[in-house]
């Protein structure tokens, strides 16, 4: 694998260095686009559950 | 402006390839952590809508008191955010103010126990308003005040001097040896640079979304026999496989002890809403407890991974066959199996090689069975994204680059029995064709039964078979002639020559083994097995899942989304018990003259020769039929081609069964062998 190489695309915002009065304050496209994603894909799992079939939301093995 | 997580190639591969290295492994708990945050952040937005629900629940003075927390002590609350129960709280929190149900103020202020829970770690005062349950106050990761409360309340609290919690009421509880303070217990195994670290979490509120109940507070005595068979699982993980006990100690943070009813021995879930946290059954030898850690990790990792870059579509519908459930399973599902037991294999394989355990050699055959089986449908499966294609990509060359294992030829064969085995068990339960498609099908057959014609073609209807329903030898006679079974086997003397002295020469030699090799492993073999048997997630009918509405099988009881598997046919008497017995712990059979211990002793044609009398007795379950299938799928010589057709891989075995029992229950049993090759004209593959 090649060192440059470009990084995996992501979809989660780094927010490593964000304290909680900055949360409150984020608006820019990345941070929408991720909060976004996140609670899309909450959604998503909760309907499946929904349905009766389950996704791994709970894996139970 | 905000910037992404990023995740190197060098990290994804590895990922992908089943052994995230700490570092990618790191990113993944990084992501968790903004995942939190970002949910809290969806929390906050959603309260502000409604005012009372904000005030009520006193969201903005928490927020206050974590905000300030994080200031004076950012490690800490950076250490809390992280946690998986602050995952499971976001998403409960979350999911009841998108519902329709009563605004969930307790929840919302659950945000000051968070606070709190940060404050008492950091040793810093705060003011908060906390949600108090009938146990008392809870503090995430950090303890419970086991307060006299009614019921839910919603009610202020503080820290004073660093460390003395004091609620409304007046009831004040010094988290520094105050018997009503209940810290949270962590369970500590092995050391630096190999430590494994986790809460024993019998206190979080959150902790309820694994299928099947939490447990109350452990006393002392149940909590040192936790902690016992974590270090004695740390132990074996380590001497088995180091970078994946490196992996575990990354990945998982709190163990989840059960409540009642109790979940089957060996049962364990990991969840999506909080990562790094694992229910499990019961502590159990540490061998068992290590394989869980391998298996559960394995799914936070993926989930982690999901979480990072989406690896599959929201669900299609689609379902297919996983090795490890007998409920249909979803394109995630059929994935997570894949993962987890990769590592699995890789466990059993290391331990077979390094250790020498030669019961770790037929673990390993089976797990390997099972996900290169799983793998196969991955390949063709649709709804999969670039991301996820590539951990398919990932696991197939680790799959391909392992060694060849020595493992006895013996334990590879009944490795893929029990594939097969549950392969045609998932095929009965949950592809039944309709009763109307039966009923045409077995009133065809009668037709052509009675049709000279068909019969002068070749249609090999059993000769007599309807002379055969008034008298049991007369189907006998005419199963023998129109399966030609007779020819192989109708001599006893043949087969007990051929079969049962292969069986008996085997059940000797397995008796012989057993007596050497009975040793550590013999006690608590159930334990294994029901671990494996249900450790796990199984095959589509055709390589392509078909649509959820041909599914006839009730997926179980689901709850949360958790769908719990009995651990089945693992009991002594099943070709699983009989494996064990074999394989594993080196017990002689149970019942060496059963169908099961016959299978499991290469004793196919005795196998296949009772499976047909039950069958003929009108006396065949699910059972009998699917080792039928087995027997004849292994048959050399003597078997039955159409039968083995129709039963095996391409056939439809629930198609020949369900036309059989609604003959049978006519009155009529049909030749299994003379009514599969009909089935094999009439219906088009």
């Amino acid at each position: 694998m090649s060192e440059s190489e470009p990084d995996v695309p992501t979809e989660l915002v780094d927010l490593s260095d964000i304290d909680i009065d900055t949360l409150r304050t984020l608006s820019d496209p990345v941070f929408v686009r991720s909060l976004h994603h996140v609670v899309r894909a909450d959604a998503d799992a909760g309907v499946v559950v929904v349905a009766g079939f389950d996704p791994p939301r709970v894996v139970v093995s | 402006m905000t910037r992404l997580h990023r995740l190197s190639p060098g990290q994804f591969s590895g990922l992908a390839r089943g052994a995230g290295g700490v570092d990618a492994l790191a990113v993944l708990r990084a992501a968790q952590r903004s995942k939190h945050l970002l949910r809290l952040r969806a929390v906050i937005d959603a309260a502000e809508r409604d005012p009372s629900v904000w005030s009520a629940a006193s969201v903005a003075g928490n927020l206050a008191a974590l905000a300030d927390v994080q200031r004076r002590a950012p490690l800490e609350v950076r250490a809390l955010l992280e946690h998986p129960q602050i995952g499971a709280w976001s998403a409960a929190c979350l999911a009841r103010l998108r519902s329709a149900g009563l605004p969930p103020v307790w929840d919302l202020a659950y945000l000051g126990n968070i606070a709190l829970a940060a404050a008492v770690r950091a040793s810093v005062d705060v003011r908060v308003v906390v949600a108090a349950g009938p146990a008392g106050v809870t503090l995430p990761a950090t303890g419970r005040a086991a307060l006299p409360c009614a019921g839910d309340a919603v009610l202020p609290a503080a820290l004073d001097d660093g460390g003395v919690l004091r609620f409304a009421g007046g009831h004040a509880v010094d988290v520094h040896g105050d018997p009503s303070w209940l810290p949270m217990r962590r369970v500590y195994a092995g050391e630096p640079p190999l430590l494994f670290a986790a809460d024993l979490d019998d206190l979080d509120p959150y902790r309820d979304g694994y299928g099947f109940p939490p447990g109350d507070r452990l006393d002392d005595s149940a909590a040192e026999g936790w902690a016992a068979a974590v270090r004695e699982a740390w132990t074996v993980l380590c001497a088995t496989d180091r970078d994946r006990a490196s992996g575990v100690a990354a990945t998982v943070r709190s163990l989840i002890p059960p409540g009642r009813p109790a979940p089957a021995a060996g049962s364990s879930a990991s969840s999506r809403d909080a990562n790094g946290a694992v229910a499990l059954a019961g502590p159990g030898r540490g061998l068992d407890v290590a394989v869980t850690l391998v298996h559960e990790a394995q799914h936070s990792a993926l989930n982690g991974l999901h979480d990072l870059t989406t690896l599959f579509h929201p669900d299609t519908g689609a379902r297919y066959c996983s090795p490890w459930r007998d409920d249909p399973r979803p394109l995630a599902g059929l994935l997570h199996g894949v993962y987890a037991f990769l590592a699995v294999a890789e466990f059993w394989r290391a331990r077979h090689e390094r250790l020498g355990d030669p019961a770790a050699g037929f673990e390993f055959a089976r797990v390997e069975a099972q996900v290169l089986a799983a793998h196969r449908v991955l390949t063709q499966a649709p709804g999969l994204t670039p991301s996820g294609a590539r951990v398919v990509t990932g696991t197939a060359e680790t799959l391909a680059g392992w060694p060849r294992v020595d493992v006895p030829a013996d334990a590879r064969r009944v490795a893929e029995d029990l594939l097969t085995e549950h392969r045609i068990h998932w095929r009965l339960r949950n592809l039944p064709p309709s009763p109307a498609t039966t009923a045409r099908l077995a009133a065809d057959w009668d037709a052509a039964a009675r049709d000279a014609t068909a019969w002068a073609t070749g249609h090999r209807l059993a000769a007599g078979w309807d002379a055969g329903n008034r008298d049991a030898a007369g189907w006998d006679a005419g199963e023998r002639d129109a399966a030609g079974w007779d020819a192989g086997e109708r001599d006893a003397a043949g087969w007990d020559a051929a079969d049962r002295g292969a069986a008996d020469g085997d059940l000797g030699e397995w008796a012989s083994e057993g007596r050497d090799a009975a040793g550590p492993d013999a006690a608590g073999s159930d334990s294994r097995d029901r671990a494996d048997q249900d450790a796990a997630d199984r095959d589509s009918d055709s390589g392509g899942g078909p649509p959820a509405g041909r599914f006839a099988g009730d997926p179980g009881d689901a709850t949360r989304g958790a769908v719990l598997v009995p651990r089945q046919r693992s009991a002594g008497g099943t070709l699983l018990g009989q494996a064990h017995r074999r394989f594993v712990t080196g017990e002689p059979p149970a019942d060496p003259g059963s169908v099961t211990a016959r299978l499991v002793a290469g004793g196919y044609a005795t196998a296949a020769h009772e499976c047909l009398r039950l069958i003929a007795a009108g006396a065949a379950d699910d059972d009998t039929w699917v080792h039928l299938a087995i027997a004849e799928g292994r048959r050399i010589s003597g078997g039955d081609a159409a039968l083995a057709e129709m039963l095996g891989g391409d056939g439809r075995p629930e198609l020949l069964v369900a036309v059989h029992r609604r003959l049978s229950a006519a009155g009529r049993i049909a030749s299994p062998s003379a009514l599969a090759a009909w089935l094999s004209d009439a219906v088009p593959a």
